[in-house]
């Protein structure tokens, strides 16, 4: 299945090229690696970080990890999904890092209660906007589901992430957070739930 | 055929949104939402909160992105993380070392000028 393309259109073998030149430590083959995979790994962090510069730092870090551990990469799972998985633990670890530090993940919000998605109400810190077309579109819109998803707890943001911002299969999902696909679909559906709430307050 | 009873119906979301449910529950639902009020409207925000998940932007990463990476990992493992290059191909740290020993020298040699008594034989 040489010619399957990935995710960014490379032919498998293309790609696999690039990993055992890669493991052989070539300068060349990791900046091509890094160059192609940035921004699904910058994009896939800064939804789950919230905030820009925290998540060039963790995406950095994701690269470097791949680099130090590329040895370990046997081929079994496609590269995207192993990539995936060292970008879903370091964003983990950082917002348990930021979460000691009680680090507010928008900047603006208190990233603290989840509780708040289940009574949410409008208030002060989000201008309850009166039309709904109004708020549909554009960045206000944007920056309150960036909001809901910060409120939601680190699994349930991870895959929100993963299934409806990056739009993975589920396969590939249970391949990244070693959860079951029944596991995955039934708390995907309470973060979908509780995101859903969130908005419906805000917006009407 | 059974029908969907309100308290099932929004466990069925994510599957109804997904496609994954069979033509006979979807049916079911369908039925349940044309019918109930509050389940429609739960549907809609449902849609709705999604269709904007999905439509979030997405951002590339900053300019200068993959340069960092590779220079992070060059000081990680102080210059020793890649396989050995060509000289044109990289900063050429040997070439940094003669250049700073030669200007040292010169330094010298011009201090010594300056004091030209030092050099006078007796
Ligand atoms: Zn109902």
């Amino acid at each position: 299945m040489g010619a399957s393309p990935n995710p960014l259109g490379l032919t498998a073998l293309r790609e696999r090229l690039l990993i055992r030149r890669l493991q052989q430590r070539d300068e060349r083959a990791f900046h091509e690696i890094v160059r192609l995979y940035q921004h699904k790994v910058f994009n896939l962090v800064l939804r789950m970080i919230g905030n820009r510069e925290e998540a060039e730092d963790v995406a950095q870090e994701v690269f470097v990890t791949v680099f130090k551990s590329i040895d370990g990469f046997r081929g079994e799972a496609k590269f995207s999904t192993w990539l995936y998985r060292i970008a879903a633990n370091h964003c983990k670890n950082r917002m348990k890092y930021l979460g000691r530090r009680s680090y507010k993940a928008t900047g603006e919000l208190d990233e603290a209660a989840e509780r708040e998605l289940q009574d949410a109400q409008p208030s002060a810190m989000t201008p309850h906007l009166d039309g709904p077309d109004k708020v549909l579109e554009g960045m206000q819109m944007e920056r309150l589901v960036q909001e809901g998803i910060a409120l939601l707890d680190e699994e349930h943001r991870m895959l929100i992430v993963l299934r409806d911002v990056e739009d993975l299969s589920y396969q590939e999902i249970c391949a990244i957070t070693g959860l079951a696909e029944g596991t995955v679909k039934s708390r995907l559906h309470r973060a979908r739930m509780s995101l859903k709430e969130y908005l419906a307050k805000r917006v009407g | 055929m059974a029908t969907v009873d309100h308290a099932q119906a929004s466990e069925l979301f994510s599957s109804y949104w997904d496609e994954e449910l069979g033509p006979d529950e979807a049916a079911r639902l369908e039925e349940h939402l044309r019918s109930c009020v509050v389940c429609r409207r739960e549907y809609e925000h449902f849609e709705r909160a999604l269709g904007a998940v999905g439509a979030l932007a997405h951002e590339l990463a900053p300019r200068g992105f993959a340069a960092g990476v590779v220079q992070r990992v060059h000081k990680r493992a102080r210059g020793r993380a890649f396989a050995s290059r060509g000289l044109l191909d990289r900063l050429p740290y040997e070439l940094f070392s003669l250049l700073m020993l030669g200007l040292i020298l010169a330094i010298y040699v011009i201090l010594q000028m300056a004091q030209p008594g030092h050099l006078r034989l007796p």
